[in-house]
């Protein structure tokens, strides 16, 4: 099916030319292709990454301006032009982001819509370079028709190219980063970082873009650069369907059309156009290509899901290896605990959320905290995983001071954990979001991403055989092809578990598995629990109410209240504790 | 006299289909419970009462009304309160905020008098929520925050309290006090539809119980004898509940 769209689109653009010389239907039919390389990079950045930008022009300016330099003033040939005006666009895009993504959301559009207007207004007034509100003439031009084949060309590679990259390590990063930036970071994955590649891969298409749209015209003036362009940019991406490959394809091709045959309207035709985008976005709200794939995606779901059923039977023995190593890794530890708390304390604006917690957690075995709610349970795995910074006191996972240190750099020394109300990437499928954990921080080229490179799809096959047998082990396997937002509360905690343990970390860190679990659930869970411990798995830190299971599983536990170790010891010496009693099981137990 | 009924309801998702051919009445002045393990679609029949999802199939009646495919404020104007699983309290605003919007439901006894007494009541049913009346709802620990979500529900003085998982991730002190506070509502006579984990809890509770797998009734009966089936107690009251075997 879509297959057969994709010819259908491509028999259109190679035969158009043999059909009509009439240069104006091959003009709007390259504007279709550069809108397309534009959007399709702003994908990226906006449909994968979820942050929006109003300032492409900015780049698309960038990529132009490049290209019309090197090929009037440096004299340089229109093929040696284009790649050093992606260059150009990528890296002043990647500046761009260091400094502007210290926020996101709708700040990060407002900063990117002052970076296009500093661009517009620096193409008007640097004259003695840019040519100042005249623009640059006289550039080389070739032929519309060869040209035409050139931009077609361009805009089927950008969309492979994205294509390549959704499938990728780096793809799934971008979404991860997009549905849940504390999860990826407990993951390894800086989300700082992941959205600055974004941004630089965008910014890169954009000056692509902007290289052939210079060569194509001949000439480049401040005009075509403005913030209507970026808004363009951003709507035509909309409506297409963000985060979908085709998407940019068919909004191009309505934004570019559309005002065409509006022409005739005259003075209604922005009335029409703009009540069609308002509509669009209450009817359509993926877009067209979201509306079309709607029905079809869950049809072909199924009959995938049968498909990997069969792949992942025989699979062990890449399994079995890597076991090998993960045990050889761990044993080298020794003596020294892994996990040292002393004096902890925490407080949010004057109130003591941890007071002076002290806690050891050894290389093996599965240490509970409890408490009544409000204890500083979760505030303590928090500062364990660096989503907290301790006010006073240390952190040391294997002797090394880890208090202050980012997330992602406290997940990359090997602790893992869950959330208390489920972290899923909701537009990945299940086993996506399990590759997210077997490939943690080791995401690769992403030049070698974008274009597939063979060596990018065999590591990628090995971390779906590795995420597809991790689900099988946790019979998530009849899932595996849903998108996780799909799945019930209950295997959203059981699909974190097993995405956390994909990192085969030293530490894991669970806070309340079994909330919202029936009492079978929870004994296979109890179970999973126990088989992890018995097969060498790392050392669980688990925050619990379920007395049973806490009581069943636990080697030894640490009772807090308001912020206080009230009793620590081992599962007979808590239960029996007045205090524990008296704070959190209540008098009759 | 049944408060609510639902009747051959098939829902779902996209092109998901969870439930199917569900049907269920809920007596006037009683307490029934919807049993079942994740994914069961226990979660997805509230919202679908409650008027968040639109069934493809299938009527929702409360009293002699139809409110099935009826938007959610709809509903609860008619008297039909959801206290949805993770509680969704307005944690920007004041304890004292959130009980008056649950009031904004209501449509007898909107006077402030009438509010204000109802107020008074709730918070002698939940006593620790009257300390933090006027501090921010978001800095309420867990199990403060389920009791201001059930207060904010009983504040639009339903016919029907739909409440989903109400023990979620809460320590057992506070597990037993929520469960004493439904216990409590029952005899003032509210009529309540429970969905929850703690299936041997909610079946001391409930006077009725269905027992719903893969998006499909199994089961139904008194909860006394549900209790007793020994499927049930296998698949529902195996291990993990020694602490509330039946008082």
């Amino acid at each position: 099916m879509t297959w057969v769209a994709w010819g259908c689109l491509a028999a259109a653009a190679g035969s158009l030319p043999l059909f009509t010389a009439n240069t104006y239907y091959l003009y709007v039919a390259t504007s279709v292709g550069l809108l397309t390389i534009v959007t399709s990079g702003l994908n990226v950045l906006v449909g994968f990454t979820g942050q929006m930008s109003l300032g492409h022009a900015g780049f698309y300016a960038i990529g132009a301006y490049a290209a019309a330099i090197l090929t009037t003033r440096a004299g340089w040939s229109a093929w040696a032009a284009i790649p050093v005006a992606i260059l150009v666009a990528a890296l002043v895009g990647a500046g761009v982001a260091g400094a502007a993504l210290r926020v996101t959301g709708p700040y990060l559009a407002m900063v990117t819509i002052a970076f296009g207007i500093i661009v517009e207004s620096l193409l008007v007034e640097w004259v003695s370079v840019t040519g100042g509100p005249g623009g640059i003439f006289n550039i080389p031009k070739p032929s519309l028709h060869a040209f035409y084949w050139v931009i077609m060309g361009g805009a089927a590679v950008s969309l492979w190219l994205v294509a390549n990259l959704r499938r990728s390590a780096w793809g799934r990063a971008f979404l991860a980063v997009k549905g849940s930036d504390v999860a990826a970071e407990s993951l390894g994955l800086s989300a700082y970082y992941v959205r600055i590649m974004a941004f630089t891969v965008s910014a890169g298409f954009a000056g692509a873009a902007g290289g052939l749209f210079t060569l194509l015209n001949g000439y480049v003036s401040p005009d075509s650069f403005t913030l209507q362009t970026s808004i363009l940019f951003l709507l035509a991406l909309l409506f297409g369907g963000e985060g979908r490959v085709a998407g940019p394809v068919a909004g191009s091709i309505a934004l570019t059309l559309l005002p065409e045959f509006l022409t005739s309207l005259a003075d209604f035709r922005l009335i029409l156009y703009g009540s069609l985008l308002m509509c669009s976005i209450y009817w359509l709200p993926t877009g067209v290509i979201g509306a079309l794939t709607r029905r079809g995606d869950s049809e072909r779901d199924s009959e995938r899901d049968r498909d990997r059923d069969r792949d992942s039977a025989g699979d062990g023995d890449s399994d079995r290896d890597s076991d090998r190593d993960r045990n050889g890794d761990r044993d080298s530890g020794g003596g020294v605990p892994l996990l040292q708390v002393e004096k902890a304390s925490l407080a949010f604006g004057g109130v003591a959320a941890l007071s002076e917690v002290t806690l050891t957690v050894p290389a093996r075995g599965i240490q509970a905290v409890i408490g009544p709610n409000g204890a500083g349970k979760t505030t303590l795995l928090n500062a364990l995983s660096g989503f907290y910074v301790p006010d006073s006191g240390g952190i040391r996972l294997r002797e090394v001071p880890v208090e202050g240190r980012p997330p992602y750099a406290i997940a990359r020394l090997g602790v893992a954990r869950t959330f208390q109300t489920a972290q899923v990437f909701g537009d990945l499928s299940v086993t996506e979001n399990v590759a997210v954990g077997v490939a943690g921080p080791r995401l690769g080229s992403v030049v070698a991403a974008l274009v597939g490179a063979p060596w990018t799809r065999a590591a990628e096959a090995r971390l779906r055989r590795r995420a597809l047998a991790l689900l099988a082990e946790a019979g998530l396997t009849e899932w595996a092809e849903r998108p996780a937002n799909a799945l019930p509360a209950g295997l959203r905690r059981r699909l974190e578990i097993v995405r956390a343990l994909a990192r085969r970390p030293r530490l894991l860190l669970l806070d309340e598995p079994a909330a919202g679990l029936a009492p079978a659930e929870i004994a296979e869970l109890d179970a999973y629990l126990a088989r992890l411990r018995d097969t060498g798995g790392p050392a669980v830190v688990l925050v619990e109410h379920h007395m049973d299971l806490v009581m069943a599983v636990s080697d030894h536990i640490t009772v807090l209240d308001y912020g206080r170790v009230i009793a620590s010891g081992t599962p007979e010496v808590v239960r029996t504790n007045p205090a524990v009693i008296e704070a959190y099981l209540g008098a009759s137990e | 006299m049944s408060a609510l009924t639902v009747s051959g309801v098939t829902v779902g998702y996209g092109a998901i289909q969870v439930l199917r051919e569900v049907s269920l009445t809920v007596p006037a002045g009683q307490i029934v419970t919807i049993v079942g393990g994740n994914g069961a679609g226990k979660t997805t029949l509230l919202k679908t009462v409650a008027g968040v999802l639109r069934p493809w199939r299938g009527t929702v009646t409360v009293g002699a009304e139809a409110i099935g495919g009826r938007p959610s404020y709809w509903v609860a104007r008619r008297g039909v309160v959801l206290v949805p699983e993770g509680r969704g309290i307005f944690g920007d605003q004041t304890v004292r905020e959130n009980l008056l919007l649950g009031a904004l439901a209501r449509r007898e006894g909107r006077d402030a008098a009438s509010v204000a007494a109802d107020l008074e009541r709730n918070l002698t049913l939940f006593p620790a929520l009257r300390d933090r009346l006027d501090g921010p709802a978001g800095g309420l620990s867990g199990g403060q925050q389920q009791m201001l979500a059930l207060a904010r529900g009983l504040m639009a003085r339903p016919r029907v309290l739909l409440l989903d998982e109400p023990s979620l991730g809460l320590s057992p002190l506070f597990v037993r006090q929520i469960f004493d506070a439904i216990g409590r509502l029952r005899q003032g006579g509210l009529t309540i539809l429970l969905v929850e984990q703690m299936a041997a809890q909610a079946l001391a509770l409930a006077d009725y119980a269905y027992i719903l797998e893969r998006g499909a009734i199994t089961l139904e009966g008194p909860a006394a004898s549900v209790r007793e089936d020994p499927a049930v107690m296998h698949a529902y009251l195996g291990r993990g509940d020694r602490r509330s075997t039946p008082r």
